[in-house]
């Protein structure tokens, strides 16, 4: 049995607005076990990002979050002060992000945005031994000539290879947990191949565990060991990856998979999810899914369904679980 | 068969160094006379049949979106020839374009800011209807704007609504009904999903689908996903540089892909299976600036199998199968 590194029991993070309370993570709880790559999807809107954020505790005004419990390594993340937060985020935990254009600092060299991780976490290096870090950092990520790559600023660098620089910053302290939120959405195909490779390769490595938040169910089935599918902020099917794709039994998850044209196979035409997501600040009574499933019955739109067991370690949170996945 | 888009050796530049004085550099010691130019479109010719869907698919900055917007000539094209039904469009001023706006229309990809913000949406779709004299007067265009909605999946009573009051995906259905309103033979969709959900993407791919069967449109459809291209188009060219280094029937691509561009785009692509990106060697390096071309084939410094030749020649079109035409030095 793997080492369980996070556990995250009845997450609850609300934002609080003029117009309404939005549940945007609502009574979420999973594990992520050292080694592993978990990855979380759903559409727009489902609260795969704000999952990830609270996990770090990065949630902002007017977001809150309410009640559960990050345990990381045997901490509890939530009892923590925002000082000693600090000393876990980048070091412990770290985040990439979704658009490499925006989250490196454009006035400084990216030489200098490694040595600064370096610089709060690992205070007993000298500095030569930093800058021969940060090289080692970016020959890691397949960045070459790095000497002279370090003296760059971000602009004189392209989406895919800022992008590795992130990854690199990231990995700068040697953490055990990288929350990686949509790291190849804003890039290329042949490029989102070599950084998801790439990313694969690191977590072998550095036997660190990864939590891939992504739109892309294809992507996902590519580089990860388990799926949770998101909507509306809850996780309506848990599971290993194998299980999700090919024998899914919720019904929103099978509507994603049909939804996508599948390159093997000839399609005649897309069965796609009908409607769209609900509005966060009036969702439907009942389960959230219900007003767009097409298997509905009365008591979809009473009672909110539990998550239930279907398999080992595959839950589901459906009245109706479909049998046999892939027709 | 008879084709509705004729393109022939398309060109479109853009030149960085605007005047006489923007020229001018100063380089070791030395004044010179210094032109950079994007070559976006470089040369490029295909047809799209009538009743079918051509797809142009490539990385960003290709040349794909630039390539729509000349043959509709939003950018005035800087070398070659389109026809459209028969007739050279190349040269036609604003005006004499007129007529052929009401035969050819485009679908935006960003269905955010496609749409004016201070209209109401059957404004939206009344007003090009008006314009090239569709419907001979206004209750007439309302008419047929709300059936035409209607077919798009928006109802009579939210054509009174703004376009902030919708979601992207009713949006981008408001953006399709408007390029429908003058009844046109040909549309240019322009990556129209890529700024969607995917239930969203295919709830939109399969009205597109319906749409043309209703009608028989042709469509010149831009997209960067191949599954998306491949589900719904008949004939694709690849792009790569602004030039399009393979083309052909949907079948003989994807079942023959011979450029090895094109090779290491489908070993790219994640699949639901999962076994893809474990299995393929992918490709390395980026592409290249369009400023600074590479001499010969513009593919050389990233392919597996580059040669000599194909550092000092671009190689020229080869039809290796029928209607299968490949750009590289290896056929």
């Amino acid at each position: 049995m793997a080492k369980k590194i996070l556990e995250v029991r009845n997450l609850r993070t609300y934002f609080h607005t003029f117009k309404g309370t939005v549940k945007a993570v609502d009574d979420v709880s999973f594990d992520i076990n050292e080694g592993e790559i978990l990855g979380v999807v759903g559409e727009s809107g489902g609260g795969k990002s704000v999952t990830g954020f609270s996990v770090i505790r990065l949630i902002e005004e007017p977001g809150k979050i309410e009640t559960g419990e990050i345990i990381y390594n045997g901490e509890n993340l939530m009892k923590k002060s925002e000082n000693q937060m600090n000393k876990v985020r980048g070091k412990d935990i770290s985040m990439i992000f979704q658009d490499p254009m925006t989250s490196l600092n454009p006035v400084y060299t990216i030489g200098k945005q490694i040595e600064e991780v370096l610089l709060l976490h690992e205070k007993d290096l000298t500095k030569s031994q930093r800058k021969q870090k940060c090289i080692e950092l970016l020959k890691s990520v397949g960045i070459s000539n790095p000497e002279s790559r370090m003296k760059s600023y971000p602009h004189q660098f392209s989406g895919g290879m800022r992008q590795r620089v992130v990854i690199a910053t990231a990995l700068a302290a040697s953490p055990k947990l990288i929350i990686a939120d949509e790291p190849t959405t804003a890039l290329d195909v042949t490029i989102q191949a070599q950084i998801l490779k790439l990313m694969q390769n690191l977590v072998e490595e550095h036997g660190c565990a990864l939590m891939l938040i992504t739109h892309d169910l294809a992507v996902i089935s590519e580089i990860a060991d388990r799926i949770n599918v998101m909507y509306c902020g809850k996780i309506i099917e848990t599971g290993n990856t194998k299980d999700i794709i090919k024998e899914y039994k919720h019904p929103y998850t099978e509507g994603l998979i049909n939804s996508i044209p599948d390159l093997d196979k000839d399609k005649k035409k897309l069965e796609s999810i009908s409607g769209i997501v609900p509005n966060m600040f009036d969702l439907p009574e009942g389960c959230n899914f219900s007003p767009r499933c097409r298997y509905c019955k009365q008591i979809c739109k009473e009672e909110e369904p539990e998550l239930q067991q279907v398999g080992q370690s595959h839950y589901i949170a459906c009245h109706f679980p479909l049998k046999g996945g892939e027709k | 068969m008879n084709t509705i888009l004729k393109v022939k050796n398309l060109e479109q530049r853009f030149e960085l160094d605007k005047g006489i004085l923007g020229k001018i550099k100063f380089k070791n010691g030395k004044f010179v006379k210094e032109e950079r130019i994007v070559r976006a479109v470089n040369d490029i010719s295909f047809s799209v049949d009538k009743g079918k869907v051509f797809s142009l698919v490539g990385e960003s900055g290709c040349g794909k979106s630039t390539t729509a917007r000349t043959i509709i000539k939003l950018i005035e094209p800087k070398g070659g020839t389109v026809e459209f039904a028969g007739e050279n469009i190349t040269d036609l001023t604003r005006t004499e374009m007129l007529k052929y706006r009401k035969r050819m229309q485009m679908i935006f990809q960003d269905p955010y800011a496609s749409l004016n913000s201070k209209q109401k949406v059957l404004n939206i779709i009344t007003e090009p209807m008006l314009f090239h004299g569709v419907a001979a007067s206004k209750s007439e265009a309302k008419e047929k704007a709300l059936d035409i909605l209607g077919k798009v999946g928006i109802r009579p009573e939210q054509a009174t609504r703004y376009p902030h009051q919708f979601s992207g995906g009713q949006r981008q259905r408001i953006g399709i009904a408007r390029a429908l309103a003058v009844e046109p033979e040909f549309i240019i969709a322009d990556e129209p999903v890529s700024a969607l959900d995917v239930s969203i993407q295919a709830q939109i791919l399969n009205l597109l689908m319906d749409l043309k069967k209703e009608y028989n449109f042709s469509y010149l459809f831009i997209a960067h996903d191949l599954s998306v291209v491949k589900h719904i188009s008949d004939d694709l060219g690849v792009m790569y540089l602004g030039k399009i280094v393979e083309k052909g029937s949907k079948v003989n691509i994807f079942d023959n892909p011979l450029h090895p561009y094109t090779k290491a785009l489908f070993s790219s692509v994640p699949k639901l299976s999962g076994t893809n990106l474990k299995n393929s060697k992918g490709i390395r390096g980026e592409i290249p600036s369009s400023i600074n071309l590479p001499s010969g084939c513009y593919f050389h410094d990233r392919c597996p199998y580059a040669k000599q030749i194909c550092m000092e020649k671009m190689p020229t079109e080869r039809e290796v199968e029928n209607g299968h035409f490949v750009l590289c030095h290896l056929y």
